[in-house]
Parts: C-alpha cells; sequence; structure tokens
C-alpha cells in the first residue's frame, strides 16, 4: 500500500466516520501522540468558537488545556474580546498557534480544518448558529439553553439527528457525579413514586424599552442582534470589551426569558433526567397566582408536581419530614420528594436525603465506581467515538422547553395544558402562536 | 367679570374629555412610543391581552386599536410592539392593515411580517404570498422565510418559481421553506431544481429534500421517503451529506 494511504489523521478518520466508512468507533492512535501527550496538530479536533463574552472566555481557557485540541478560530462581533480571545489562544500555543479571528460566525464555519465548534453567544444566536455549524458538518457545543423557542428545539433536535452531529448541551449537572448519583437513585425508584420536585430561579421578563446609545467602535451590532427584531444599541444589552456579567442582555424578552431560561434550565434538565422524560416533558403548566398556584407550577403525566420558588414554605408547598424549612433549594439542583423519602442535590457536591440512608445504598447505576467526567471531555470523547454526549440535543432541547413553557405561561397569566409528543398547547392558538419567534431576515432555522 | 369667568369655565367643563381608562392612556402611548419610552406606559396593554383570552368582544376590540396603530404611522419602537401584540391577538381583521406597512417596504415593513406570520388566519399567508409576487428578489429572503415556518400547502408554488431565480441566496431560503412544508409537490421542485442547482444552493436544496423525507417517514411512508432519500444518493458530496443519505435509506428500509 502506498504510504501516504496507511497515514491516517484523526481529521482523516473522522470524516471517514462521518461518511460511514468505518462501521466501529475509532480512537486516535496513541503513537500519534508525542512525549508530553499532546497531538500531533493534524490529529488534534480542530475547534471553533462563536461567542466569547463571560462563558465563552471560560470554554476557551479550558479548552486550550487539552492536548487533543487546537482551537483554530474564535468569533465575536466584539472586537476586544475576539482580540483577546486570538491572543489567548496564541499565548497557549507559541509558534505552533494557527488561530484566526472572525466577526462573521459564517467565514469560521467555512474553514474545513475546524471539525467543531462551542458555541456561547447569547440565546438568540444558539439555534442559527448550531444549525448553520452542523449544516456544515461540524459538531457542536452549545451554551445553555440551547434555544429561544420551542421550535427551535424540534429545529436542533432534527438537524443533529439528519448529519449525525455529536452535540452537547453545556449542562454540565449531566457529569457531575452527585447529580448523576441522585437521579440513578430516583430514576430506581429509591424514593418511590414522586410527587414533588422543587427546583429555584423562578421569573421571567417583560418588555423593555432602553433608550439609543451610540454603538461602540468596532461593534457589529446588526450582527449582535442577528435573528432578533432590530432596536438600538445600549451598553446594558452588550458589555463592550470585558464583561462583566454573564448574561447581561437576559432581561430583555427579544433575547431571553430572564431567570427560567438562564439558570432555572439547568435544574429543569437534572428534573427531566430524574424524572426519565428525557424524551417527553410536562403536561400542564400554571404561572405564579393563577388558579391558587403559590409558584410556577408544572405537572407531569405520573402526576408528579414541579414548582419553582427559592424555599420551601409550609403555607404554599408540600414540606417534606426531615426538612429544615430554612434551607434554600439548591441553585441549579432539585429536591426530589417520593414516597419513601427525598433527596436534595446541587452543586459542589452537595447532596441529602431523607432518611440519610437512602444515600448509603449503592444503586449499581451508572456512576457507582466510574471516575467523573468533565463535560468538555465528554464531548471530545463523543467526537471521536461519535457516540451521544451526556446532554445531547434532543435532551438539551427539551430541557428548554419546559423553560419556555414557563414564559409562555407568565406571559399569558393562564394554565396552559401541553401535549410533550406533539410539542403544541391543547386548545390555546394564542399559546401556540408563541413556540417559535419571527426572525430577522436573512436568518432562519 | 365673575360671571364671564364661570361661563368661560362651564365651557371648558363641557370640552374636556370623559376621563380616560388605563388602557386609553396605553394605547395613545403605543402610538408616540420611541425607542426610550417608559414601557411601563404601554404595559396595560399586555394586561387587556391577557384578559382577552375566552373573550372575543375584547381581543376584537384590541385587534381593532392595534390595527390602527399600525395605521397611524407610529414610531418604530411603537409599530414593533403593537405588531408583537397583534402577532398575539391577530386575526383576519387586521390582515390589511399589516399588508399596507408590508407593502410600504422600509424599515417598517419587517414588524409587520413577524406578525403575518405569527397570525392563524389564512388570510395572513395570502397577503405574504400577494407581497411575495410584488417584491424584487432582493426583498424576498424574509418573506419566503415567513411562509416555511407557516407551512401552508398553498405557498408550494410561489415558492418553487423561487428557486430558479438569479440569487442563490432567494433560492436557497426558498429550498429550506419548502422542506418545511413538505409533500409531494415541494419535493417534486426541489428534485428539478437541485439537478441544475450547484454549490452551497445544491447542499441547501439537499438539505430540504432530506427534510421532506423524513416528514414522509413521520407520516408513515417509507416507500416515498426511501426513493427521495434514494434520489439524494450520488457521488461528490460533502461526508457528513452522504451518511445522511445513507442513514436515510436505511432508516426507510426498516421502517414498517
Amino acid at each position: 500500500m502506498h504510504p501516504s494511504r496507511t497515514r491516517c489523521t484523526r481529521r482523516h478518520a473522522l470524516k471517514l466516520a462521518a461518511g460511514g466508512a468505518l462501521a466501529m468507533p475509532f480512537a486516535v492512535r496513541s503513537s500519534a501522540l508525542g512525549a508530553e501527550g499532546a497531538a500531533a496538530p493534524s490529529d488534534r479536533i480542530g475547534l471553533g468558537f462563536i461567542g466569547i463574552g463571560r462563558m465563552g472566555q471560560g470554554h476557551l481557557g479550558l479548552l486550550l488545556r487539552y492536548p487533543e485540541v487546537q482551537v483554530r478560530g474564535v468569533c465575536d462581533v466584539d472586537p476586544i474580546r475576539r482580540r483577546n480571545a486570538k491572543a489567548a489562544a496564541d499565548s497557549a500555543y507559541g509558534a505552533g498557534s494557527d488561530c484566526a479571528a472572525y466577526n462573521d460566525l459564517r467565514e469560521l464555519l467555512a474553514r474545513g480544518d475546524i471539525d467543531a465548534v462551542l458555541i456561547a453567544t447569547g440565546d438568540r444566536w444558539h439555534v442559527p448558529a448550531s444549525v448553520l455549524a452542523m449544516k456544515a458538518g461540524k459538531d457542536v457545543y452549545c451554551e445553555k439553553p440551547v434555544s429561544l423557542t420551542i421550535r427551535e428545539s424540534r429545529v436542533l433536535r432534527e438537524v443533529a439527528a439528519r448529519y449525525g452531529r455529536v452535540f452537547q448541551t453545556g449542562l454540565q449537572q449531566r457529569t457531575t457525579l452527585e447529580f448523576r448519583r441522585a437521579c440513578d437513585l430516583v430514576l430506581r425508584g429509591r424514593l418511590g413514586k414522586i410527587s414533588h420536585v422543587y427546583v429555584c430561579f423562578p421569573g421571567t421578563v417583560e418588555e423593555v424599552n432602553l433608550p439609543a446609545e451610540p454603538v461602540p467602535e468596532g461593534l457589529d451590532w446588526n450582527l449582535w442582534l442577528g435573528p432578533a427584531p432590530w432596536r438600538p444599541f445600549n451598553h446594558r444589552y452588550h458589555e463592550y470589551g470585558q464583561p462583566k456579567n454573564v448574561v447581561p442582555w437576559h432581561f430583555c424578552p427579544d433575547f431571553g426569558s430572564g431567570n427560567l431560561t438562564s439558570n432555572a434550565v439547568h435544574a429543569f434538565d437534572v428534573v427531566q433526567w430524574g424524572l426519565g422524560m428525557d424524551e417527553s416533558g410536562p403536561v400542564e403548566v400554571t404561572p405564579p397566582g393563577v388558579d391558587g398556584m403559590p409558584s410556577l407550577t408544572y405537572k407531569y403525566a405520573s402526576g408528579a408536581v414541579l414548582q419553582v420558588d427559592w424555599k420551601l414554605d409550609p403555607q404554599k408547598h408540600l414540606v417534606p419530614p426531615g426538612w429544615d424549612p430554612a434551607t434554600a433549594i439548591q441553585a441549579f439542583g432539585a429536591v426530589f420528594i417520593g414516597e419513601h423519602g427525598w433527596i436534595h442535590v446541587g452543586r459542589e457536591g452537595y447532596l441529602k436525603s431523607h432518611p440519610e440512608a437512602i444515600l448509603a445504598e449503592d444503586t449499581g447505576g451508572p456512576s457507582e465506581g466510574r471516575p467523573v467526567l468533565s463535560h468538555h471531555k465528554n464531548w471530545l470523547e463523543c467526537i471521536r467515538s461519535r457516540r451521544r454526549t451526556a446532554c445531547d440535543a434532543a435532551a438539551g432541547g427539551r430541557s428548554a422547553i419546559v423553560a419556555h413553557l414557563g414564559g409562555i405561561a407568565h406571559w399569558t397569566r393562564r394554565r396552559l395544558a401541553w401535549d410533550p409528543a406533539k410539542e403544541e398547547f391543547i386548545n390555546d392558538d394564542e399559546a401556540n402562536r408563541l413556540r417559535s419567534r419571527p426572525m430577522r431576515e436573512p436568518w432562519r432555522v | 367679570m365673575r360671571r364671564a369667568m364661570m361661563q368661560k369655565t362651564v365651557e371648558c367643563l363641557a370640552d374636556a374629555a370623559p376621563a380616560a381608562s388605563p388602557l386609553d392612556g396605553a394605547f395613545a402611548a403605543l402610538a408616540a412610543y420611541e425607542w426610550g419610552t417608559d414601557a411601563n406606559a404601554v404595559r396595560p396593554i399586555e394586561d387587556a391581552i391577557a384578559a382577552a383570552f375566552g373573550n372575543p368582544q375584547l381581543r376584537a376590540e384590541l385587534e381593532t386599536r392595534l390595527g390602527a396603530v399600525v395605521k397611524s404611522g407610529a414610531p418604530p419602537a411603537g409599530l414593533l410592539l403593537a405588531c408583537k401584540h397583534l402577532s398575539r391577538v391577530g386575526g383576519a381583521g387586521c390582515v390589511p392593515a399589516l399588508a399596507a406597512v408590508l407593502a410600504g417596504g422600509g424599515e417598517a415593513a419587517p414588524a409587520a411580517r413577524y406578525a403575518l406570520e405569527r397570525i392563524t388566519a389564512p388570510e395572513a399567508g395570502q397577503a405574504l404570498r400577494a407581497e411575495l409576487a410584488r417584491t424584487p428578489p432582493a426583498g424576498r429572503i424574509g418573506i419566503i422565510n415567513s411562509l416555511g415556518v407557516r407551512r401552508e400547502p398553498e405557498s408550494v408554488p410561489a415558492l418553487a418559481a423561487c428557486l430558479g431565480g438569479d440569487a442563490p441566496e432567494v433560492a436557497a431560503a426558498a429550498a429550506a421553506a419548502l422542506g418545511d412544508i413538505g409533500g409531494e409537490e415541494a419535493a417534486k421542485a426541489l428534485g428539478a431544481a437541485r439537478a441544475k442547482a450547484a454549490g452551497d444552493l445544491r447542499l441547501a436544496i439537499a438539505d430540504a429534500l432530506l427534510a421532506c423525507a423524513e416528514r414522509l417517514l413521520a407520516e408513515g411512508k417509507p416507500a416515498d421517503a426511501r426513493a427521495l432519500y434514494e434520489s439524494l444518493d450520488s457521488a461528490g458530496q460533502p461526508a457528513h451529506v452522504a451518511e445522511a443519505v445513507r442513514r436515510g435509506i436505511t432508516r426507510a428500509r426498516g421502517a414498517k
């Protein structure tokens, strides 16, 4: 065989795998690894970054440490952010850097040596950018919520499945030990039938109308808005240059749904996972103050009630035995209450139960005795193996739908019946109209 | 002198309008709503929209009043918000006002399109198709995208006609919209256009045909889906497209 045909780079193998030429998952050849564990440049996963605000910078800093990746492109409509991001990549790689900076994501996506992209834009861009990337053959890691609308979640799921793209949603509880353990226990029935689940970060947003301000030098405001309706620049939407906040724009309904989509969606994902609802969702949603509901309230077909509030108030909620009413619901976590007790899980190792013996049990589930992956590592391994990630487009999209249902209930101010299979509200034309948002041209999904 | 002053006061009282309701005030504010105006001034309209569910009379009144704002030449922020509200509660009655703004073009037109895209009355789709026929290619993409979201089979001929123009971006938008709508006629138009297309447009058409095939599978028509997939099985495609086609053929073969 000609020597050139024996040379199988990681990129070549990825293309073969995507083309179906490889029936089995493959791994990067160990011989391709250098003495320090760094893969040869041609064998590294070529990465692009789209959106480099606070979250994007965090992802970039972490992924620059992975020897199996090479960051080849960074894209942001803010010239300072993209300049800083390119400088970070150049500093990490030294003379080996081939990182270019882009204003327009379409130019980055046109590069053939970028295999995958990490999208950390505002919510309005998540699905349009993800769909463009997947149709260009790229694998995707996208920040949460993966969608701005219910329709977008469906389109995202369909496009990812159509092209067999590896998609990771930035809902990292899925690769965190305490969450895996909690959800294993719930899924395996250790609590019995689940009656209630509580999560925190209630609240959505109302119309805002900020005055026009001069667009900072070099900021491409038109592209920043992208598919959102045009409105004038204001510094509260975009913190020019180095950002101070994670999602400064999320108070504006054109760009997000406040706490529900920015924070509670993490917890909704845990709930969907723990209740075994990754392919479904709630069947009813009621906003606070309607029909006597003290908090935003969802119901699942199983009868489980999900409520969003900061604490369990004996006047408003079911407070189970063994629960201290002073306890705040863990941020991004959940309280599962069942026939046999409760489990309260949160970040940084927070895991409590009543009775305590529940946590002493070995579930034999996937969290037992297995090392904890990082969410990035899981994504990178799946790019190689072509397997499903911990939180793929379908699961991440449906968790986002839970948040969107809450937003629509707030805006319509009534109890809504939801068909999770058809993904439509039952007998409510107005609510169904809110499942999608018209996009500014030329953008579409 | 005193008598004259009293007379003046009586005349003033007689001229004074009855006290405006919060909703009246909000509509007046909406008609003059500029970027930066306090959003609380128009909040009562949101309250009224929420209250209009199950109340056809109030809903019709809101539609009429919002339509009047659209016709009034409100500033861009007011027009956009009026159209956003109409996208929720509007019906056939407000379509002429929206269609007129859309036909007027310029910066105001997108707001009208946003409302027409969501209004479920068939008149909204008719208005979009009528405007598509009048609009030069450069201005068509938004209308095409909205017709795709609406998924009305009546839009297929107009969209199919956009596949063959000189602007590849317009043709790609039309292909995507036809993929969203699906069905035999859409697939036929896409298949014919693909035979003549190259580059990015050819990929866009293939993507739309894949969407059509997926819809056929979901509708329980595996033989039709398989035929469509097999029509896409050609050499020289990007690897991820070729794999999508092969995966589709496999699924269609296995489907009952």
